[in-house]
C-alpha cells in the first residue's frame, strides 16, 4: 500500500473496531491478520463472517431453482430428482455457478458426479463438504 | 377467446426465424422450416371425431390461422389472422411407410395459412401415427408438445398460456452495451476459417431424407454412464455434441478436405421447467460453440472444451446478453438483420445445426385413449448447412435423427456416419474403420 493517507484511514477503522485481533498498526502499512494464525492461535469467534449452514444453502438453491429455472406452481422438495423436475444440463451448470458465487465455494471437478448433481439434496451435502472449516 | 384480438408481437426467436426464413432460405430455396412431432398409439384414431374436435378448438383454429406482418421497414412484426379460412386440415393414410413420401413432400408455408396440419396414418397391425406439422416460425417443438398436452385433455388452451403479453420495456444503455457484447462475442467466435458439411459444388436435391437411430432402454443406461467418464458431468449433450461433430469431422476428412474448426449454435429453451405456455412463438436462446480442430481428434477434449465453453457462456450471461441483442434487432429491416446475424462473410450459418428436443412428457403417455407406442419429434432442417441432428429421449430410450438433403450426403457417407455415431455413442472410444 503506498498511499500512507489510506493506510492510516484503514489502520485506524480496524483499531476502532469490534475485532478481539490485536494488531500493530503502524504508519504506512496494513497488517492483515492472517487466517491460520487466528484460528489456531487466538481462536477468535468466526460467527460473523456468516458461515453458511446447510439448511441456508438448501433454501437459497431451491429459492434459486424457483425463481429462474421451474415454474412457481412445480412443488419442489429437496429430495427431488432433478431429472423428474426437467432440470436440463444447462440448468444444472447455473446451479452449480450460483453455488460458487453466493458461497464462495468452488466444487473440485472430480465432485460433480451424476450422485452429487441429483436433487437440492445431495448438492447441498456436497457443497457442504467445501465449506471453509 | 376475447384476448385474441390484442395485438401480438413476433418473439426475438421468432424474428431470427423469419430473417432465416425471407432472406437466408429463400436464396437457395431448398430446405422449409416445417417441423413435425409423431406419436404411434396402439389403436384406430377416429379420423372425423379428431377433425371436429381439433376445429371446434379456437385457439387452435386461431392459431392456424396466423401470418406475420411488419407494416414499416422500422416497425416490430405482429401477428395478423389471416383472411383465408381457419380450417384445420386432418389428412388421412393408410401406409407401412414410417413417414410416407407425400407428406415428407409437402411444406408448409408461414404466409399461406393453415400453418399446422395433422395427418394420421393407419397401419395394417391397427396401430394408427398422428403426426402434427407446423411453420416453425408459428412456434418452437416444446411449445407444440404443450399444446399437443392440452388437445390430449381435451381442454381448449387457455389465452394466458397461448401466447406471452409483449413485454415491450424500454431497453436501456446497460442492455445496449449487453447487445454490443454479445454481438463481439458472436463475431469473434464465428471468425473464419471455419469447416462445414456444405459442399457449393455438390448439386443438392429438395428432397429431405431422415435416418432415424433408435436405441434401446438398456443401451441408453450405457451412454449415461459413459457420458460422466468422458467429462460431461453435467448432463449428456456436451457428450451426443461431441460424437456428432467428430463424425462430421470424419465426413470431411474421407472427402480429403482441410478440416478447420466447427462453429455450432445450440438452441435452449427459455420457458421454465413445468410451464403451461406460451405456446406460440420461438422461445429459445442460443449457446455458441467454437470446436477446435486439433480437439475435434480427442473425445475427452472435445466434451471437455463444450463443458468449458458453456461454463464460460453462463458464467458471463452470454446466452441473455444475445437475448437482449436479438430484442434489439427486432425492429431491423430484414435485409440489415439478416446481414448482422451471419457476419460480413457468412455463407452459411453453422457447420451443422443441433438439438436436443425436450423429453417425450409422461402426460402423453396415452393420446385419445390410446396407449403412446413412439413419439419422435421431427425438427425442421435448413439449408444451409442442411444437415442436422436431433436427439430426443421417449420412454427411457434415446432416438437420434439425422436429417439430410439429397447429394448433400452419399448413401456411403450416410453409412459410415451411422456406423460412427452409433460405436462412439455406446463405447465412449474413437471409432476407426477397423472396428468394422
Amino acid at each position: 500500500m503506498n498511499s500512507p493517507h489510506l493506510t492510516k484511514c484503514i489502520n485506524k477503522a480496524l483499531k476502532n473496531s469490534d475485532t478481539k485481533f490485536k494488531l500493530t498498526l503502524s504508519r504506512n502499512h496494513i497488517y492483515i491478520p492472517y487466517y491460520y494464525f487466528i484460528l489456531t492461535t487466538l481462536n477468535p469467534d468466526l460467527s460473523y463472517m456468516n458461515i453458511p449452514e446447510k439448511a441456508d444453502i438448501n433454501q437459497a438453491l431451491l429459492a434459486f431453482l424457483k425463481t429462474t429455472i421451474v415454474e412457481k406452481d412445480v412443488e419442489i422438495l429437496a429430495q427431488t430428482p432433478f431429472r423428474q423436475l426437467g432440470v436440463d444440463s444447462l440448468s444444472i451448470i447455473e446451479l452449480v455457478l450460483f453455488i460458487e458465487r453466493r458461497f464462495q465455494v468452488v466444487i473440485p471437478e472430480d465432485e460433480l458426479t451424476p450422485e452429487n448433481l441429483n436433487s437440492v439434496e445431495s448438492l447441498t451435502a456436497c457443497t457442504v463438504r467445501h465449506l471453509p472449516k | 377467446m376475447t384476448a385474441q384480438n390484442e395485438k401480438v408481437y413476433l418473439t426475438e426467436g421468432d424474428c431470427f426465424m423469419l430473417a432465416l426464413e425471407k432472406k437466408h432460405m429463400h436464396q437457395t430455396g431448398i430446405s422449409n422450416n416445417t417441423c413435425r412431432y409423431l406419436l404411434t398409439v396402439d389403436g384406430y384414431i377416429a379420423h372425423e371425431e379428431f377433425r371436429k374436435k381439433i376445429n371446434n378448438n379456437h385457439d387452435l383454429t386461431w392459431l392456424a390461422s396466423l401470418v406475420p406482418e411488419k407494416r414499416f421497414p422500422l416497425s416490430l412484426p405482429r401477428w395478423k389472422v389471416s383472411a383465408q379460412t381457419a380450417v384445420v386440415p386432418v389428412w388421412i393414410h393408410e401406409s407401412e411407410e414410417f413417414l410416407p413420401a407425400a407428406i415428407v413432400a409437402r411444406k408448409i408455408s408461414i404466409d399461406a395459412p393453415p400453418s399446422l396440419t395433422f395427418d394420421i396414418i393407419y397401419r395394417s397391425n391397427g396401430d394408427s401415427t398422428l403426426l402434427f406439422s407446423w411453420h416453425h416460425l408459428l412456434m418452437d417443438g416444446h411449445g407444440a408438445i404443450l399444446l399437443l398436452k392440452q388437445i390430449a385433455k381435451d381442454i381448449a388452451t387457455t389465452s394466458p398460456y397461448l401466447y406471452d403479453h409483449d413485454k415491450r420495456a424500454l431497453l436501456g444503455l446497460r442492455s445496449f452495451w449487453q447487445a454490443a457484447r454479445a454481438k463481439f462475442f458472436v463475431d469473434r467466435v464465428s471468425k473464419k476459417p471455419l469447416s462445414g458439411i456444405m459442399d457449393l459444388n455438390r448439386k443438392i436435391n429438395k428432397t429431405q431424407k431422415i435416418k432415424i437411430l433408435n436405441f434401446s432402454k438398456d443401451e441408453t443406461i450405457k451412454m449415461d454412464e459413459i457420458a460422466p467418464r468422458l467429462g460431461a458431468q453435467f448432463g449428456r449433450s456436451p457428450f451426443y455434441l461431441a460424437c456428432a461433430a467428430r463424425t462430421v469431422c470424419a465426413i470431411l476428412k474421407k472427402r480429403d478436405i482441410k478440416v478447420h474448426d466447427f462453429w455450432i449454435p445450440v438452441p435452449r429453451n427459455q420457458r421454465k421447467m413445468g410451464a403451461k405456455g406460451p405456446v406460440l412463438g420461438n422461445h429459445i436462446a442460443f449457446l455458441f460453440f467454437r470446436l477446435k480442430r486439433d480437439d475435434l481428434n480427442s473425445f475427452a477434449a472435445c466434451v471437455s472444451s463444450i463443458n468449458e465453453q458453456t461454463k464460460s457462456q453462463i458464467r458471463s450471461g452470454m446466452a441473455k446478453a444475445y437475448d437482449l441483442l436479438t430484442r434489439f434487432l427486432r425492429r431491423t429491416p430484414l435485409p440489415l438483420y439478416y446481414f448482422w446475424i451471419k457476419g460480413p462473410k457468412g455463407g452459411s450459418l453453422a457447420s451443422f445445426l443441433f438439438t436436443v428436443a425436450a423429453d417425450h412428457p409422461e402426460e402423453l403417455s396415452t393420446f385419445d385413449g390410446h396407449k403412446v407406442k413412439e413419439a419422435l419429434s421431427i425438427p425442421s432442417n435448413i439449408y444451409p448447412p442442411g444437415l442436422t441432428f436431433a436427439f430426443m429421449h421417449s420412454q427411457g430410450c434415446l432416438q437420434l435423427m439425422v436429417l439430410y438433403f439429397e447429394g448433400l450426403l452419399q448413401e456411403s457417407e450416410i453409412e459410415h456416419l451411422e456406423k460412427q455415431i452409433r460405436h462412439e455413442l455406446l463405447t465412449g472410444t474413437e471409432f476407426n474403420d477397423e472396428n468394422y
